[in-house]
């Protein structure tokens, strides 16, 4: 345990020496582990910071060109006065990454997104305990209107997110991850450039959870402050005039039309040769709700990228109008994405409560039917987690793949299922369907029918889908949060309904709690693959609370002269910066 | 003998056979007289085409169940988006459902909303308008100043707003479309009851007592019906494609039922490959659409009479029975 704690001791001094080097910070609760880099192995590691098109972006004999003006399509408008700690929405954060940064004191590493590097920090240090984490800020870093970014920004943020304001009668919400971040004690300011985060309760993972591309530091402390002494305790990044710290600065923005940031030349990041990002003069996102005007601008050499969000991202029938209306002048990037979900709330009466209904259920979907009908025919069956996801592929050997029997078999096991839980002639039963994903509501309503089963599809908006989701009111949901790419993280959306009002499934399983006790009390990683492949049985196959049906793979178009694109293995939210992007033409 | 007989017998029975025909068609030449169909297909042929396409369209939408080769709902994902042939007529969409089926079973959606709002808009926006000009005075003022104001948002807009205020489903459609409808009937009504209640049959109604709503139902709005449901017999054609556009934007009819806007939404990404999932719903669209449009002209000709007297002549056929439908 000392041995452990002194090489992370040791680990942190020479990050802090050597603070632009990437931080396996995931790695830090194996304490069994002497090496520090010893995790960092056990990972797969892209060999180099390569672009989407396979060049290396670190290698100094390509010369990136500067200058030129990036055009985006973007899925909408940016909603919520650009507050990223009002909504997770992509229509924001394919924006905000320009304009605020691809992450806050740290961010996901460029290279390998499962990885966490510095970003506002230099670097960190937890206690033994891993209740105090102590942030060393870089002291070259300044929002757009060239004020000083200092550890009283980083206060002020957290601040902000995780407890709100209530000045009076008037109330600030907390942030909407404010449970990601778990309890937060306090906050504190060590001068000159540190800052201090305490916590209720030990958390390994502190670095990683700060690592969600969500977690945008979007609030200049000297701009909002005095407006909210003023009695606005509602204001937003726009009612500041979007001031970030991002790459890019805002230049413009036409509600519905377009939205358009400029190089800030005061950014504090390089490349490997030493030149400051980023290459681009800036980027006009070019706001089009609908997928197939995007089609036909992106085609008609009007975009230089498709936007990113469910909807925008291509299917192969779209692809093939790409390809021959533009042959080899397009690039399709990948991203692994969200995952189609059956979500029982088994809080409310029905059968569904009844475990043999939940497995029939499960047993009957055809899976490989959701890809083409549902995907767009880019996807895979039944993951949990990307199998893009190191601790997948390595050590987190956690592909599920339940239920391989061929379907009629599967089908077979179902129907005698459902006679035993006496409901052989089906039933009535109620799914929240979003508005945007009719496609899954429809797949998973009829494929329901051959079991008796009539889903009822209750389509809502976004508003109501982010009330009802949250509630006890319905009986199905699809489930459709991103969670952090490792398995402690997934508790807010597998958790109990009372520790996790947002989890997919609404239960109050305390066999669940055991097994994220346990993970979090792992200390080798062998055991955290253990535990979760445990708990995931345990979810999926014996409880069966969540059917997870089909991964989505987010196809996104990009001219191939758009050059040092960093796409993110999976979460279509991770490197939307663009700052190491150039144009090659 | 025998054979005389049954000679006999079957002339007799092609004789009255033959005569029943006969009267069949004078019955029905005398009832397309008085609507004034002789002079439509002579002057309008296309109102006699789209009448008989649309009264296709009436019989397709009633008998659906039994016209449809497939059930409209059933998915079959390894024969999704198969082009027009033997096994589906106008092809299949993106979960392998039948493109006709879906488009006759999406004509029911389409053309109930539109005919039970249109019915449900006009009834209530006569009784408003005509109640309003009986009236006079404040009632007159008030109830015109509330029609200015819905008649400031197109009939799409209001129809939205209402839709989005009451939630999703064919219901708040309905009443969205009728509710569009009813300043429009109620404007129409009320110039029409103006004048008639001048009219000395009014008056004289009025002199002997009679109370106001029997004046209204009995004398005024009889006498207003002709334009009103001509005006309504066109709007239906604007009440199908404002339904259209609900579904087309996820207001409307819910998925997986069909409706032909929505199947117009599903469609359109796949328009290159697949173009037949969005070309036969916009046929049967505009096809119905323009057809309800030209009956409702053809019904403003039949009930205008001073569409009559058009090319300076009284009587346009020559036939002094053109008169009589007058």
């Amino acid at each position: 345990m000392i041995l452990g704690f002194s090489a992370i001791l040791v680990m942190g001094l020479i990050l802090d020496y050597y603070n632009q080097v990437p931080t396996p910070i995931s790695n830090i609760p194996d304490l069994e582990s002497i090496d520090p880099n010893n995790q960092e192995k056990d990972v797969d590691i892209s060999p180099s910071f390569q672009d989407d098109q396979g060049g290396d972006l670190d290698d100094p004999s390509i010369q990136q060109k500067r200058g030129g003006i990036l055009v985006l399509a973007n899925r909408g408008d940016p909603p919520a006065g650009f507050d990223t700690m009002r909504t997770s929405s992509i229509a924001l954060h394919h924006v905000a990454g320009a304009l605020f940064g691809p992450g806050n004191l740290v961010m996901r590493c460029r290279e390998n997104m499962y990885l966490v590097c510095p970003y506002l920090a230099r670097s960190w240090l937890p206690n033994p305990s891993f209740t105090e984490w102590t942030f060393t800020l870089r002291n070259d870093v300044f929002w757009h209107d060239n004020t000083q970014f200092t550890p009283n920004d980083v206060k002020f943020w957290l601040n902000l997110s995780i407890s709100g304001l209530k000045v009076g009668d008037k109330i600030r919400a907390p942030a909407y991850f404010e449970g990601d971040l778990g309890e937060i004690e306090k906050v504190e300011v060590i001068p000159p450039v540190q800052v201090k985060i305490t916590l209720k309760n030990p958390n390994r993972f502190f670095p990683d959870i700060l690592a969600n591309p969500r977690l945008k530091i979007a609030h200049p402390r000297h701009l909002m402050e005095p407006r909210i002494n003023d009695g606005d305790l509602s204001v937003s990044p726009l009612d500041v005039g979007l001031i970030g710290l991002g790459p890019f600065k805002f230049d413009n923005y036409e509600p519905g039309s377009i939205m358009q940031v400029l190089r800030f030349d005061n950014y504090f990041e390089h490349d490997a040769g030493g030149d400051q990002l980023p290459y681009l003069d800036g980027i006009d996102y070019v706001i089009i709700s609908d997928p197939v005007a995007m089609d036909i601008a992106f085609r008609t050499g009007r975009l230089d990228g498709g936007a990113r969000g469910f909807g925008h991202y291509l299917s192969e029938e779209r692809v093939v109008g790409y390809t021959r209306d533009l042959e080899d002048n397009v690039h399709f990037s990948q991203i692994e994405g969200g995952t189609i979900r059956l979500a029982f709330n088994v809080l409310k009466s029905g059968p569904w409560q009844d475990m043999r209904v939940r497995r029939a259920i499960a047993l009957w979907i055809d899976k490989e039917s959701a890809i083409p009908a549902v995907l767009g025919g880019f996807g895979w069956t039944t993951p949990d987690i990307s199998p893009n996801n190191p601790f997948k592929d390595k050590r987190f050997v956690v592909w599920p793949k339940f239920d391989l029997a061929p379907l009629d078999e599967r089908r077979d096991e179902a129907k005698k299922l459902m006679a035993g839980a006496g409901y052989s002639n089906g039933f009535s039963m109620g799914h929240l369907c979003r508005a945007r994903h009719t496609q899954a509501c429809q797949f998973l309503k009829d494929q329901l029918v051959g079991l008796g089963i009539d889903l009822q599809l209750h389509i809502i908006d976004e508003g109501e889908w982010n009330r009802a989701r949250v509630s006890l009111d319905f009986d199905t949901q699809p489930g459709a949060l991103s969670v952090l790419p490792i398995p402690e993280g997934t508790e807010g959306v597998y958790g109990r309904f009372s520790l996790s009002p947002d989890a997919y499934s609404k239960h109050e399983d305390e066999e669940v709690d055991r097994f994220y006790r346990l993970l979090r009390d792992a200390t080798t990683t062998e055991r955290r693959i253990d535990i979760w492949r445990q708990l995931q049985k345990y979810l999926f196959v014996e409880q069966t609370y969540i059917i997870p049906i089909a991964e989505a793979t987010y196809v996104v178009p990009y001219r191939t002269y758009v050059r040092g694109l960093v796409i993110p293995s999976e979460d279509g939210h991770t490197n939307t910066d663009f700052a190491t992007v150039w144009l090659d033409k | 003998m025998i054979c005389a007989i049954i000679v006999v017998v079957n002339l007799k029975n092609i004789e009255n056979s033959f005569s029943r025909t006969i009267r069949l068609q004078n019955s029905l030449y005398r009832i397309g007289a008085k609507l004034g169909l002789r002079r439509l297909a002579k002057t309008r042929p296309l109102v006699i085409l789209f009448g008989a396409i649309l009264i296709t369209i009436v019989f397709l939408t009633i008998f659906a169940d039994f016209v449809s080769p497939y059930n409209p709902l059933v998915q079959d994902i390894s024969s999704r988006l198969e082009s027009p042939g033997q096994e589906f007529l106008f092809g299949s969409d993106n979960f392998g459902r039948d493109v006709f089926s879906r488009v006759i079973y999406g004509s029911r959606s389409s053309l109930y909303i539109a005919i039970t709002s249109v019915i449900i808009g006009t009834i209530l926006g006569t009784i408003i308008g005509t109640f309003s000009a009986y009236r006079g005075g404040w009632v007159d003022q008030v109830s015109q100043r509330g029609i200015d104001t819905l008649l400031g948002f197109p009939s799409l807009v209001l129809a939205i707003i209402l839709v989005v205020t009451l939630g999703s489903s064919t219901q708040a459609v309905t009443i969205a479309i009728a509710v569009a409808l009813i300043p429009q009937v109620a404007r129409l009504s009320r110039a029409h009851a103006l004048s008639i209640k001048e009219e000395d049959f009014v008056i004289a109604a009025r002199s002997i007592g009679a109370q106001p709503m029997s004046i209204i139902f009995k004398h005024i709005i009889p006498h207003t019906f002709g334009p009103i449901v001509a005006y309504a017999a066109g709007y239906v054609s604007v009440a199908i494609v404002v339904e259209s556009a609900l579904s087309f934007i996820g207001l409307g009819v819910p998925p997986p039922y069909p409706s032909w806007g929505g199947m117009l939404q599903e469609g359109r990404l796949y328009m290159e490959v697949a173009p037949w999932v969005t070309i036969f719903p916009g046929i049967a669209l505009s096809v119905t659409a323009f057809s309800f449009a030209l009956l409702g002209d053809a019904l403003r000709d039949i009930f205008d009479p001073r569409d009559r007297f058009y090319n300076g002549s009284f009587f346009p056929s020559g036939n002094k029975s053109d008169l009589k439908e007058m």
